[in-house]
């Protein structure tokens, strides 16, 4: 068995034996077991967050669409916070223009 | 403010270019035993909590927890040396291609069972699933960039944004290979015809979508520079 499937195996066993406890939790659980150092907690950790962080924009982006707001208008909310974070206007441009060009590519790479 | 220096965008760029294997459907087809893993772990698994999770809405909260799990898994794979489909050892693009690989097998799995009727809400899915990533990563990188007190610089951000985000060129395109002929070993499993049959109708569809999203709603970034440009001071 691979060391991936057999890594998972626990973890997934774990999740089944405590359903509320969220990933981190779990794997904090396992830590020892499977010899994991601070590195490779601190990587999952930063994996972890990014998937709760996309999810919940994506669930957001649902709601907003539930109460018809279109996807532009909810990215365009979404890149004016973000350019927000930043003060100097050449910054905000640098920000909005890299999430333009992203998004952009994104869409036209699927006329392919 | 300082500059980022030539060696931290280097490394940046490195793992850019890690991250840019990634997503070539080539490497997928080449070597996709890690999308088989998390299409088999769904549907071969006699865990309460993941055995049903193709059967709940795409964004349910036992989506989140079993990805970061499988995410989580293969960053310690990497740690421990094994040889894994997942060229870069970022985690942000372990994570972001173990969402990709979950929410692809998802949707067709619900297409092909008929849980999502509409091939086009699928697709949409597909395109807005990819759509926030890009915003999250975009988030957490200037996040992390003004935390650090330097000045946002074009490379510097930019890599970190391509270093996550999964080019949607892919949201569909290649899922034959990379999800159903792994399935293929299970023929009989009814969750692999249902992946099949979804995939054979997204197909189908995923072109004409692609076109109307960006024919119809025009150039997104164009307008958009503009009205960012209207909103900042």
């Amino acid at each position: 068995m691979s060391k991936y499937k057999e890594t998972l195996d626990v973890l997934l066993k774990f999740y089944d034996e405590h359903p509320d406890k969220s990933a981190d939790e779990i794997v904090a659980l396992v830590a020892k077991e499977l010899q994991l150092d601070e590195q490779t907690l601190a990587e999952i950790k930063e994996s972890n967050d990014f998937i709760v962080a996309a999810d919940e924009n994506f669930n957001e982006l649902q709601q907003a669409k539930k109460k018809h707001i279109s996807v532009k208008a909810w990215i365009m909310k979404k890149v004016k916070a973000i350019t927000d974070l930043v003060k100097t206007e050449e910054e905000k441009n640098v920000i909005a223009n890299t999430i333009g060009n992203a998004l952009e590519q994104s869409i036209d790479n699927q006329k392919d | 403010m300082e500059v980022f220096t030539a060696s931290y965008l280097n490394s940046v760029a490195d793992r850019l270019k890690a991250c840019a294997e990634i997503y070539d459907m080539s490497v997928y087809e080449a070597d996709n035993n890690f999308v088989e893993d998390v299409a088999e772990d769904i549907v071969e698994s006699e865990n309460n909590n993941v055995k049903n999770a193709f059967d709940t809405p795409i964004g349910d909260k036992k989506d989140t927890t079993i990805k970061q799990l499988m995410s989580a898994s293969a960053i310690i794979a990497q740690k421990k040396g094994e040889k894994i489909s997942i060229k870069t050892t970022n985690p942000l693009g372990v994570a972001s291609f173990v969402d990709e690989c979950y929410t692809r097998a998802k949707l067709a799995y619900q297409i092909g069972c008929g849980k999502l009727r509409a091939v086009h809400e699928a697709v949409d899915i597909a395109i807005e699933k990819t759509a926030t990533r890009v915003i999250t990563a975009a988030e957490i990188a200037t996040k992390k960039i003004v935390a650090k007190g330097v000045e946002v610089a074009y490379d510097g951000i930019n890599a970190l944004v391509y270093a996550v985000y999964p080019p949607a060129g892919n949201v569909m395109k290649g899922v034959r290979s990379s999800i159903v002929k792994p399935l293929g070993s299970w023929l009989g499993n009814k969750c692999a015809k249902y992946v099949r049959s979804g995939l054979t109708k997204v197909k189908n569809c995923v072109k004409e979508k692609a076109h109307e999203v960006v024919e119809k709603g025009g150039r997104l970034w164009d307008k958009a520079k503009a009205w960012i440009k209207s909103k900042i001071s």
